[in-house]
């Protein structure tokens, strides 16, 4: 377990060196320069510099690049232009609503996914399965942008049940401006998750022991409880942690579509604005959080299912 | 027991279609927007960008189908321009992400050795970012617009294809058929080229209809954003996104673009099921 665990994390880690030299990468060796971008077409060579010194941009590069993986490890990341306040209080205040928005449409994906996929995996190849393959494709196709204003029109302007956009502070508060959002954001997660759980369903209502537990003439419910969607989550769990990262996109647009000030709209005001350090922390960040969940789900597969972690050894 | 036969022929039939007809009606779909894009310039009714403020707003009719913008703009015209320019630089992104990804993957598992240490590592560290994060850092570097956009979805979308190759020339190389051209004294290019990819290749295109999808969305939500199609250009995530404060008074200007949209997705992802049957499915999102 421990030597399993130990290799995990250190794959983890080398990812995470991955991800820093990539941005880094991205944002320094590209032709251009960057802070001739960011103070626009005007800037006199001599301010070019001034900034470029601050940056500490006129450094080599290996010190640059050794400076900002030290700021990552630290947590201190330095200022931003253009909203003159230390990254990290900026990240701070910024986070609870990102992460609010995505548990809440992880939830709703999960809410609406899980009974969709059951029905389909024991229906397989009649109209329901195909109904619900349909729907879930339909889902899959729609711009979370797109389902986010049709919500709102249905929900808030016509029927005005919530509210059109916006952000309240507090668990009522964040339960009522984050429903249409997390619902846009939760549908555009549904076919991933009943893709995944009605082919481990599937997988499992095939094996012997569900055969056994029927012959024994235990009920449907029961079957399905305790033998087969237990068995079957696992893969579900790993699917969703893979799909942080397409979550992480797409609350960056949503927030911008309903006006929360979460990380995602950080993120692109960012772009807008060619805050540069701002985009190189933040885009390193929302990889770390996908790698170090896909660890996380690794972890627990292994704690959950003693093959996996044999399987590592072995290896 | 007479009918027996009969019964058997009136079974098979229907059967035949059921098997394909995702693959049909994917293919009617898809087929259909892209002509009707294509057409553009000979069945759009209107001038895309001919402002009317006298025609603004008005909902949906027999001489606006998709009605007006705040401007008067025909907005039937309008998803039409659109379309022609998401559909043209979705395909050319996504297959040129594909080139590179199977050239790249092919290589590095032919190969094997320090080049294939390289790629692996590099694609599994983008496969890792979240797609638009890293598509939004490159487009603040190249700068908003088409240009930016496509650069960036194809310097993250190679990564998923190279890996896929890989993977499948990891298990070919050992296979019979790989070995006899060692044997045969070819070279790696023709080994690689005429004898791998071909068969390779499928998995490939399989995803392909996948990441069109993913693309369409992730260009039209950098376009919704303003970073992607700048006025007064058309496409179809900026025609939603300039609907959006008109929302309550008229509903249709982001509503019918958007259905258009999904109806694209839907049909390319028909596609992609009818052809597999379901067996690959979005799991290595």
């Amino acid at each position: 377990m421990l030597i399993y665990m130990l290799r995990r994390v250190g794959t983890s880690l080398v990812q995470l060196f991955g991800l820093a030299l990539l941005a880094f990468t991205l944002i320094h060796l590209v032709p251009g320069n960057p802070v001739r971008t960011m103070l626009g077409g005007r800037a006199t060579p001599l301010q070019v510099r001034q900034v470029s010194d601050s940056l500490g941009l006129n450094r080599p590069l290996v010190n640059q690049f050794g400076s900002f993986i030290e700021h990552l490890v630290t947590g201190h990341f330095g200022q931003s232009f253009t909203f003159s306040q230390s990254i990290s209080s900026l990240i701070s205040e910024r986070l609870l609503p990102s992460a609010a928005l995505i548990c809440y449409g992880t939830i709703v994906a999960i809410v609406i996914g899980v009974p969709l996929a059951i029905v389909s995996a024991l229906r397989s190849g009649r109209a329901v399965d195909h109904g619900i393959r349909i729907l879930t494709t339909v889902s899959f196709a729609m711009p979370t942008f797109w389902s986010g204003l049709v919500l709102a029109l249905i929900f808030a302007l016509k029927l005005h049940w919530l509210p059109v956009s916006g952000y309240t502070p507090g668990f009522v508060g964040i339960v009522r401006s984050l429903t249409l959002p997390a619902l846009a954001l939760g549908l555009s997660l549904l076919a991933v998750v009943v893709r995944t759980l009605r082919s481990s369903v599937r997988n499992v209502l095939a094996m012997e022991y569900v055969e056994a537990a029927a012959a024994r003439g235990f009920s449907t419910w029961r079957i399905l409880i305790k033998h087969v969607i237990r068995n079957s989550i696992m893969p579900t769990v790993t699917v969703l942690a893979v799909n942080v990262g397409f979550l992480i996109g797409g609350t960056v647009v949503l927030e911008q579509v309903f006006q929360i000030p979460g990380l995602g709209s950080l993120l692109f005001q960012s772009v807008e604005q060619r805050d540069y350090p701002l985009v190189e922390t933040l885009s390193v960040l929302a990889g770390a959080v996908v790698v170090l969940l896909n660890l996380g789900a690794d972890v627990m597969q292994a704690v959950v299912d003693p093959r996996v972690r044999l399987g590592g050894q072995s290896v | 027991m007479t009918s027996a036969p009969v019964k058997v022929n009136q079974r098979k039939r229907p059967r035949l279609k059921v098997d394909n007809w995702e693959l049909t009606i994917g293919l009617t779909i898809v087929g259909a927007i892209c002509l009707a894009a294509v057409l553009a310039p000979l069945i759009a009714p209107y001038n895309p960008n001919q402002v009317n403020i006298l025609q603004a707003l008005q909902g949906p009719s027999l001489s606006h189908w998709f009605g007006t913008d705040f401007v008067g703009r025909d907005l039937l015209s309008r998803t039409l321009y659109g379309l022609r320019v998401d559909i043209f630089v979705v395909a050319l992104i996504t297959y040129a992400g594909l080139c590179v990804g199977v050239v790249v993957g092919t290589v590095a598992g032919y190969f094997g050795g320090w080049f294939d240490a390289i790629v692996g590592r590099v694609s599994d560290t983008v496969i890792s970012f979240p797609f638009i994060v890293l598509v939004l850092a490159v487009v603040a570097i190249v700068g908003p617009g088409l240009k930016g956009v496509a650069i960036g979805i194809v310097i993250v979308g190679w990564a998923l294809y190279a890996r896929l190759a890989r993977s499948e020339m990891l298990t070919m190389r050992e296979q019979p058929f790989m070995l006899a051209t060692k044997a045969l004294g070819y070279s790696n290019a023709r080994a690689i080229f005429r004898h791998a990819l071909p068969n390779l290749i499928r998995s490939s295109l399989v995803y392909s209809t996948v990441d069109v999808v993913v693309n369409m969305l992730v260009l039209a939500g950098l376009s919704y954003l303003g970073l992607g199609q700048q006025a007064p250009g058309a496409d179809l995530g900026s025609i939603i996104a300039g609907g959006q404060s008109y929302l309550l008074n008229a509903w249709w200007i982001s509503t019918i673009p958007g259905v258009v949209l999904v109806l694209f997705g839907l049909g390319v992802s028909m596609i992609g099921d009818g052809v597999t049957k379901g067996e690959l499915s979005m799991v290595s999102l």
